[in-house]
């Protein structure tokens, strides 16, 4: 008996180690059809973010009760990462079913075919007619293959004591902006937080100053990097810059102003949330005013996605996720929750807001949008924002005369045949 | 017989048995069987090969291929069938200014490892001799080496800020900096700023693998040359160095192999920024893939990466061989 089993195990082993490994290798999994329970994976960065991870919650919750047998499988993912962790798993043709994506990386994989259409499934609703014209960003190849989420315009939050005691008032143009952040810079206390180090929010906070001087990175088929426009808007921020501590991100920016560090800086809404965890001492004396420049900019953030590797069941149930986060019961929640405008007109208009707000919702109404309209940029857009922001860096950290900085920056797109 | 005989070389059992070294009936049999067999030698190590197939060469034929692929992103399900190309090769290097990521990783590699080994031979020789809580120290030196990069790259993060991190604090105390540095946001300190946390990770490596060597020396050697009236300097040039010296190339061998593909703690600092100044072939590769979605030219950097380590180990390893082995 023991001749026979030690005979015959080897043979057995290699046989299920082969057969594991092609098992492993093969891949495709059961999708569960018609009423069977079924599991959906939405990916975002935002399930950790004061706010908005309650909004989130609320739409997957609703959605579960009016779906029977559906999960949600929420997955939080860094935003830093979300573009490798998307492209990784649309590589291993295993996409997420519903995808959240920054507006900027969208058209990278609507060019790769990876998002569904939706024109036919948006024509029986009412958001065509409800939503911003920034809707026209989730527009590929001449489909729209997502639903504009969040967009927000930019306004200034400074601290109202540090400023009274500073003796400065508000700042109203750019050369005040520069003037007052000079006279609050003061031992460890910052007149002006600015994202002074390479990061993805860099070139945000430059087109902000770009866009806010009437400038545009890109117009009529050309580069405008060394128009006067552009050209005035970067030499403010880098003058102010300089009263801002150095090599910080988005993030530190933000979490110094909220410790009182830092007397001013150009944010979005989404801060507002963020207020309760703020130093008590700073808590009260936070205020948001109207972005010093001419125009104010406006960034439309995120949209929602359905991958077109999903089936019809994944697909449909997606859409019905989508369709109930663009709601108008779920709007007018998104505003009471994150305090900021919501994407549909009028949403909110009866919901609880922090006065903060106030400034954020008129000037959404007169905002520019800071994306480049032009296809190549936005299907380069990783080459596009890398090689700007090293022009943004070196002007930052050198001496050199903006222009010709710039002037190298857009020799260097042209040379790698991104258009504008 | 022993737990796992029949996984043992048959020359063992053979030898064993010559000897006359009584051996169980079981691993007897096992030897017959397995000269009987010689196929089922081939079926045992099936599942190892196939391991190995799995987890080494196709890894290397997939990126082999991407590098031959005309695509930017794509699924690997329809990775064959996407045009063969060789441009995204002429592309690396005419248009990715790869000579200089290439002298930026050897720059990295060298200010990393040349450091390390000097940081970490000091240690293993004070670690050598005896002294009250010399265990403690030893243990708690080698926790660096057990920290992952991207812990390490947040906690240097804060340290080397530019505007309050204590690293500024510290120079400015002992007046080596009149102003605070951002060392990782100017591109002509950024290098600096991710080798200091290399060194810190990678020391202890050193101080194991040189104490472990310097443990096997014996006390009398340095008794003896004490007593003929040598110095520190000439019993370390005469005793201690030749006695580590084949380890030390090992572990300096193994060492620059591992920074210069150190990824995590570089990305987690700089993700190869400012103006890619600490972009090193391991961060460009990332970036050219998941920044710029250029699958292809990140599939032949890759490559190229692939075989400057194996240029390196293969100009180097006759001399770490002769040395140690």
């Amino acid at each position: 008996m023991v001749n026979k089993v030690s005979k015959k195990a080897p043979l057995a082993l290699a046989l299920l180690a082969v057969l594991g490994l092609v098992g492993c290798a093969g891949g495709a999994q059961a999708v569960p059809g018609g009423d069977e329970p079924i599991e959906l994976e939405f990916v975002t960065w935002q399930l950790e973010e004061a706010g908005i991870q309650d909004w989130w919650t609320a739409v997957i919750d609703e959605f579960e009760s009016e779906h029977d047998g559906v999960t949600i499988v929420p997955r939080h993912v860094d935003g830093n990462d979300m573009a490798e962790f998307v492209t990784t798993r649309f590589a291993a043709d295993s996409a997420p079913a519903i995808l959240h994506l920054p507006t900027e990386v969208f058209a990278v994989f609507a060019e790769e075919g990876w998002l569904e259409e939706l024109d036919s499934r948006l024509a029986d609703t009412d958001i065509p007619q409800t939503w911003p014209e920034t809707q026209s960003l989730m527009e590929w190849d001449g489909t729209t293959q997502g639903l504009m989420v969040f967009g927000y315009s930019v306004q200034l939050f400074y601290n109202e004591q540090l400023l009274e005691e500073a003796g400065q008032s508000v700042p109203t143009t750019s050369e005040e902006l520069v003037a007052v952040a000079k006279a609050l810079t003061e031992g460890d206390v910052y007149g002006y937080g600015s994202v002074t180090t390479q990061h993805r929010d860099l070139f945000r906070q430059a087109s902000s100053y770009v866009v806010g001087f009437g400038g545009a990175w890109a117009k009529d088929g050309e580069y405008q990097f060394t128009s006067t426009e552009v050209v005035a808007a970067l030499e403010n921020y880098r003058e102010v810059s300089k009263f801002s501590p150095q090599g910080i991100s988005s993030d530190q920016k933000r979490e110094l102003f909220f410790q009182g560090k830092v007397a001013m800086m150009l944010d979005g809404p989404f801060n507002i949330p963020a207020l309760a965890d703020a130093a008590p001492e700073v808590k009260d004396y936070v205020k948001v005013a109207r972005s010093p420049f001419d125009a104010i900019s406006y960034y439309p953030a995120n949209g929602l996605h359905i991958p077109s590797t999903g089936t019809d069941r994944e697909k449909d149930l997606a859409w019905d996720f989508l369709e109930l986060s663009a709601s108008a019961e779920m709007q007018d929640l998104f505003v009471e929750l994150y305090q900021s405008p919501a994407a549909r007109a009028g949403a909110g208009s009866e919901a609880e807001v922090s006065p903060l707000l106030e400034e954020f919702i008129t000037g959404s109404a007169e905002s520019v949008g800071i994306i480049p309209s032009s296809a190549s940029i936005r299907a380069n857009f990783g080459t596009f924002d890398r090689l700007v922001q090293d022009g943004l860096m070196e002007m930052l950290t050198s001496d050199r005369s903006i222009s010709d900085i710039f002037a190298d920056v857009e020799e260097r797109l042209l040379s790698e045949d991104i258009q504008p | 017989m022993p737990t796992g005989a029949a996984t043992l070389p048959r020359a063992y059992f053979l030898r064993l048995m010559h000897l006359g070294v009584p051996v169980s009936s079981i691993a007897q049999r096992a030897v017959k069987f397995s000269r009987s067999k010689p196929f089922m030698g081939y079926v045992f190590l099936l599942p190892a090969i196939l391991l190995a197939l799995l987890l080494f060469v196709y890894p290397i034929y997939l990126v082999t291929s991407i590098s031959l692929r005309d695509i930017d992103v794509v699924s690997l399900s329809r990775l064959e069938s996407a045009p063969l190309t060789q441009e995204n090769y002429v592309q690396m290097i005419i248009g990715a200014d790869i000579g200089t990521t290439i002298w930026r990783s050897v720059l990295y590699m060298v200010g990393v490892s040349v450091p390390s080994f000097l940081i970490g031979l000091g240690a293993a020789l004070l670690f050598n001799k005896k002294f009250r809580g010399n265990r403690l120290l030893r243990t708690l030196t080698l926790i660096p080496w057990a920290v992952p990069g991207v812990v390490a790259g947040a906690a240097f993060l804060w340290m080397l800020d530019g505007s309050y991190g204590i690293i500024n604090y510290a120079l400015a105390s002992v007046g080596l900096i009149t102003e605070y540095v951002p060392w990782l946001s100017r591109p002509e300190t950024a290098l600096i700023g991710v080798i200091v946390p290399t060194v810190w990770t990678q020391f202890p490596f050193y101080t194991l693998v040189l104490l472990a060597s310097l443990q096997n020396v014996p006390v009398e050697l340095y008794e003896a040359a004490g007593m003929d009236g040598a110095n520190a300097f000439q019993r370390f040039r005469h005793i201690t160095w030749p006695a580590i010296r084949s380890s030390a190339s090992l572990a300096l061998l193994l060492g620059a192999l591992t920074a210069f593909r150190e990824f995590d703690l570089i990305y987690s600092l700089t993700r190869g920024g400012p103006i890619g100044a600490t972009e090193t072939l391991a961060v460009r590769i990332y970036n050219e893939f998941f920044v710029y979605f250029d699958g292809g030219v990140a599939g032949a950097i890759a490559i190229l990466t692939m075989i400057a380590c194996a240029l390196g180990v293969g100009v180097l390893y006759p001399y770490v061989k002769k040395e140690f082995f």
